[in-house]
C-alpha cells in the first residue's frame, strides 16, 4: 500500500484515512438514530450533541474546573505516593518480589463496592473523589514503578562504581534514564485511571463535577445535553491522554 | 483605654454573632432526582425557612436508600429524607438510624408499559414480562401485590436496572412492564410513548407511610433540640410547597431541576401529597412491617419490635 | 531477613494486616453496616462456599461472571493483539487509527452502558461486550509498543541472513516485543475483569455483581466483604492459569 505515491501523498495517507474513518463513524452514528435503530431517547445525532456543547460548557463551568482539580490532585497524589513508595520497594529485589503480586490485585479491586467506606473515612465533600481517583491511579503507576526497576542491568550499575561514580550520580546517568521509558508509559496508564476514577466516583455521588451533570441530564433524559457532556469530558481526557501518548513514544522504548 | 473599649466591644459583637450562628447540617436524601426528595429542602433553603429555625442547612444527596443509610452510620450527613421500604430492612440490619416524621404517606408506583406494546389494560398483564430495579427490591413486591389482589398469573420480574436501562428494554420490547414512579415517567407519558396499567396504590393495605424523615439515632440522642427545628422546618417547607402561594415556586424549580416540560410540572405537582404534620401512625409502620415480611424483603426475625423503627416525639 | 520466602513473607504481611483490622473493627464505634471484622468476613466465606450461607446461588452466579470473564478476555486477547499488530506493522495504518484507538480509550465508556443494553439486551453478552471494551485498549497500545521498540540492528541481522517477512516476524520481532506484550495482556486481564463486574453491578441480575450488589442494598455486610475477597481471589486465579498458559504458548 502506499507504492507509486509521491512522497506528499504519502505523507497525508494517514490523515486522509482517519478522516475518512471518521466520517463513517458519523454517519452510521447520524443514521442510527434517525432511521430508529436506537431510540432518540437514548443517543443524540451528531449534529444536536455538537450544537448542545457550548451551552452545556457553560452551565457545566464550574463542575468542569472541579472535576479539573480533583483530576489533577489525584493523579499528582497517586503518581507521587506511587513513586515514593515503587523507589523505596525497588531498593530491595526482595521486597519488590514480595510485594509485586499483592499490589498487582489492586487493579482487579471492585473500588466502587467500597464507596461507603471512602465516605465514612473521606467525609462527603472532594476528598472521597481525590482519594478515590489517586488510588485508581496509584496501582497502575506503583506496578510500572516497580517493573521500571528490573530496567537497571546490575551489569551497567557495576560499571557505573567501577568508575567511580557516586550513588546520586548512578541514579541520575544509569538508573533514571533506564527506567524513564517504563515510567512514562505508566504515567499515560494512571492518567487515565484517575479520570476514570474520578468520574466514576462523580457519577456515583452525582453531586459536583462532570460526573455529576452526566448523571443528571442521563436520570432526567436529556439526551443530547448529555452527549454533549460526555464529549467535553472525552475530549479533555483525549487531550490530555494523546499528549501523554506521545511523551512515551517520544522516551523510545515502551515497557509495562 | 480606648483600646480596651474597643476590644470588649468587639468580644460582645463576637458572642452576639455566635449567639446568632447557625446549627450547620447536612440534609441527606435517598435519591437526588425525586420532587418529593429535593423540593422540601430546597424549599427551606430558598424561603429563609431553615435561616428562621437557626439551620444552615446543605442538601447532600446519595444515589439510594442503602447509599443515604450508610451516609447516616458514617456521619456524613444527621437527618434527611428517605422510604419506608429502604429504612425498615436498614433498621433492621443494624443501620443507626430511626425514622422520626412521616414525609408523604402516600407514593405512587405504577405499571407503566409502552403505547407500542399490547397491553392496554391491567388485565393484559398476564403472562407479561415486569422489569424492577432489583429483584426481591419493593418494586418487585408492588408489582407481585398488584398480581395477587387484581389476580393476574403468570406475571414473571427480571431486573431492569436503573430509570435508562428499564427505558431501554421497555422500548425495544425486553421487557413489557416496568414498575416506576410518575415522576420518572412523565415526560414519556406526554410523549405517548408510556401509559399507566395498573396503581400500586390502589392495592396497598392501608394505612400506610411511604416517605419518611431519617435520623441518625445518636444525632437524635444528642442533639433533640435541632433535629426538633430541622423536621419542623421540613414540614413548613411541605405546607409552603402544598399552598397556592408555594405552587409557582414548586413548578419553577421542578423544570430546573428535573427539566420538566411545562405540561408534566404541573401533572407531577398534583401527584405530590408532602405531608404538613409528619405524624407517624403505628398502624402504618406496622403494615409496611408486615407487607415486607410477607413478600420475603425482610425476614420476620429481623424487626421484632416495630417500636424500634420510629420515635414520633418529634410530632405529636 | 532472606530466609523466609517471597510468598511467606507475603502470607505473614497479610496476617498481620488482617489482626490490625480485626482489633481495629472490634473496638471502633464503627456502624455494622459499614465494616465487618476479618473474623465475620472469613466465617461468611467459609458459609458461602458451602452453601449455607443467606447467598442465593452463589456457585450458579459466580460461575457465570468466570465464564464472561474468560470469553470477554479470550475475544479482547486476540483482537487487542491483532489490532495492535496491525497499527505497528504499517506506519500509515498506525498513523492512521491510534489517534482513533487513543479517543475510543478515552471516553468514559460507562455511558455507553445504556446504548449497548439498548443493542444487545440484558443478558451476559452485554457484560462481555462491555468487559471487552474496558479491557481491549491496553493489549492494544502494549502489544503496538512492544513491536515498535524491537531493536532495529536485530531486525537488519535477521534480513541480512535473508529471512523472510514472516519468518522474521515470527522468530525476531515477536519473540523480542514478548515481554511487552504479555505485560499488557496481564493489565488488560484485569480491566477486563473490572469490566465484566462493572456490567453486572450496572445491570443486576446475575453474576457476582448481582451477589454483591444484594449484600449491599441488604446491609449484609459481612457477605458483601466476603464476596469481593472471593471475587479477588478468583481474578487471582485465573491470572495465575492464563499467565501460565501465555507463558507456554509464547515459549513453544
Amino acid at each position: 500500500m502506499g507504492e507509486g505515491m509521491s512522497p506528499r501523498q504519502r505523507k497525508y495517507l494517514p490523515l486522509a484515512i482517519r478522516l475518512a474513518a471518521i466520517a463513517i463513524f458519523i454517519v452510521i452514528w447520524d443514521l442510527a438514530v434517525r432511521l430508529g435503530w436506537i431510540d432518540p431517547l437514548f443517543l443524540a445525532t451528531p449534529l444536536d450533541t455538537l450544537e448542545h456543547l457550548v451551552p452545556v460548557t457553560e452551565h457545566a463551568a464550574r463542575d468542569l474546573a472541579v472535576t479539573l482539580t480533583a483530576f489533577i490532585s489525584a493523579f499528582v497524589a497517586g503518581v507521587f505516593v506511587a513513586l515514593a513508595i515503587g523507589f523505596a520497594i525497588n531498593l530491595s529485589n526482595y521486597s519488590r518480589k514480595m510485594l509485586l503480586p499483592l499490589l498487582a490485585l489492586g487493579v482487579t479491586i471492585p473500588k466502587v463496592t467500597l464507596l461507603p467506606l471512602f465516605i465514612l473515612w473521606f467525609g462527603i465533600a472532594q476528598m472521597p473523589v481525590i482519594v478515590f481517583g489517586a488510588l485508581s491511579g496509584f496501582f497502575p503507576m506503583v506496578i510500572n514503578v516497580m517493573t521500571a526497576g528490573g530496567e537497571v542491568k546490575p551489569n551497567q550499575l557495576l560499571l557505573a562504581k567501577a568508575m567511580g561514580f557516586g550513588p546520586l550520580q548512578i541514579f541520575r546517568k544509569v538508573t533514571l534514564p533506564a527506567m524513564l521509558p517504563v515510567l512514562v508509559s505508566g504515567l499515560f496508564y494512571a492518567c487515565n485511571a484517575s479520570m476514570m476514577g474520578v468520574f466514576i466516583v462523580e457519577l456515583a455521588l452525582a453531586r459536583h463535577g462532570l460526573g455529576a451533570v452526566v448523571h443528571d441530564l442521563a436520570v432526567t433524559f436529556q439526551t443530547a445535553d448529555m452527549y454533549a457532556a460526555v464529549l467535553l469530558t472525552a475530549s479533555i481526557t483525549v487531550a490530555i491522554n494523546m499528549a501523554l501518548w506521545y511523551a512515551a513514544r517520544y522516551f523510545g522504548r515502551w515497557r509495562y | 483605654m480606648k483600646k480596651s473599649i474597643l476590644l470588649g466591644m468587639a468580644a460582645l459583637a463576637l458572642s452576639a454573632q455566635s449567639a446568632m450562628a447557625l446549627d450547620k447540617i447536612s440534609y441527606g436524601t435517598a435519591v437526588k432526582l425525586s420532587p418529593v426528595y429535593y423540593l422540601p429542602v430546597l424549599a427551606g433553603q430558598d424561603q429563609g425557612i431553615f435561616k428562621k429555625n437557626g439551620l444552615d442547612v446543605e442538601w447532600v444527596p446519595a444515589n439510594s436508600g442503602p447509599d443515604f443509610h450508610r451516609a447516616l452510620a458514617a456521619g456524613a450527613v444527621q437527618i434527611g429524607s428517605s422510604n419506608s421500604a429502604t429504612d425498615i430492612p436498614a433498621i433492621g440490619r443494624g443501620a443507626p438510624s430511626v425514622i422520626v416524621a412521616d414525609l408523604q404517606t402516600a407514593d405512587n408506583f405504577g405499571i407503566w408499559v409502552s403505547t407500542k406494546g399490547h397491553i392496554n389494560t391491567i388485565q393484559d398483564l398476564k403472562g407479561a414480562k415486569i422489569g424492577v430495579s432489583r429483584l426481591s427490591g419493593a418494586e418487585d413486591s408492588y408489582g407481585k401485590l398488584v398480581a395477587s389482589k387484581a389476580h393476574i398469573e403468570g406475571m414473571q420480574y427480571t431486573a431492569s436496572g436503573g430509570v435508562q436501562e428499564s427505558m431501554a428494554l421497555l422500548l425495544t420490547g425486553g421487557i413489557d412492564g416496568v414498575v416506576l414512579t410518575p415522576h420518572q415517567m412523565i415526560d414519556l407519558k406526554l410523549q405517548g410513548k408510556v401509559k399507566e396499567v395498573a396503581e400500586v396504590e390502589k392495592y396497598k393495605p392501608q394505612p400506610w407511610v411511604s416517605y419518611t424523615i431519617v435520623a441518625a439515632k445518636d444525632f437524635v440522642a444528642k442533639q433533640p433540640d435541632v433535629a426538633k427545628r430541622v423536621i419542623h422546618s421540613i414540614l413548613e417547607a411541605n405546607a409552603y410547597i402544598t399552598s397556592p402561594a408555594g405552587k409557582p415556586w414548586a413548578l419553577a424549580k421542578m423544570k430546573e431541576i428535573s427539566h420538566y416540560s411545562d405540561a408534566a410540572a404541573p401533572a407531577v405537582y398534583d401527584e405530590t401529597a408532602l405531608s404538613k404534620d409528619g405524624k407517624i401512625d403505628r398502624a402504618a409502620v406496622k403494615n409496611v412491617v408486615d407487607f415486607m415480611v410477607q413478600y420475603n424483603l425482610i425476614k420476620a426475625s429481623d424487626v421484632q419490635n416495630v417500636d424500634t423503627l420510629f420515635t414520633d416525639k418529634f410530632v405529636k | 531477613m532472606g530466609r523466609l520466602s517471597p510468598a511467606l513473607a507475603r502470607v505473614l504481611l497479610v496476617l498481620v494486616l488482617l489482626a490490625l483490622w480485626e482489633i481495629f473493627t472490634r473496638l471502633s464505634s464503627v456502624s455494622v453496616i459499614l465494616i465487618a471484622p476479618p473474623s465475620a468476613i472469613i466465617w461468611q466465606m467459609v458459609q458461602i462456599l458451602i452453601r449455607a450461607s443467606n447467598v442465593p446461588d452463589f456457585y450458579a452466579n459466580a460461575w457465570l461472571t468466570i465464564v464472561e470473564i474468560l470469553v470477554a478476555y479470550g475475544l479482547a486477547a486476540v483482537f487487542g493483539v491483532l489490532t495492535g499488530i496491525a497499527v505497528a506493522s504499517s506506519k500509515v495504518i498506525g498513523d492512521a487509527f491510534e489517534p482513533i484507538l487513543l479517543v475510543l480509550y478515552a471516553v468514559p465508556k460507562i455511558i455507553l452502558y445504556p446504548v449497548i443494553v439498548l443493542m444487545i439486551g440484558t443478558g451476559p453478552a452485554t457484560k462481555i461486550i462491555f468487559g471487552i471494551f474496558v479491557g481491549i485498549f491496553v493489549i492494544i497500545f502494549n502489544t503496538a509498543a512492544g513491536l515498535r521498540q524491537v531493536e532495529p540492528n536485530y531486525l537488519r541481522l535477521a534480513h541480512s541472513l535473508g529471512y523472510g517477512g514472516a519468518k522474521i516476524f515470527f522468530k525476531v520481532e515477536l519473540p523480542a516485543a514478548a515481554q511487552t506484550i504479555l505485560a499488557g495482556l496481564r493489565l488488560g486481564f484485569g480491566y477486563t475483569i473490572i469490566g465484566v463486574l462493572t456490567g453486572e453491578l450496572l445491570l443486576v441480575n446475575a453474576g457476582l455483581g448481582y451477589l454483591i450488589d444484594w449484600a449491599s442494598v441488604n446491609y449484609y455486610t459481612a457477605q458483601l466483604y466476603a464476596l469481593i475477597v472471593i471475587t479477588l481471589a478468583i481474578g487471582v486465579v485465573a491470572n495465575y492459569v492464563v499467565g501460565h498458559l501465555e507463558r507456554r504458548w509464547v515459549r513453544g
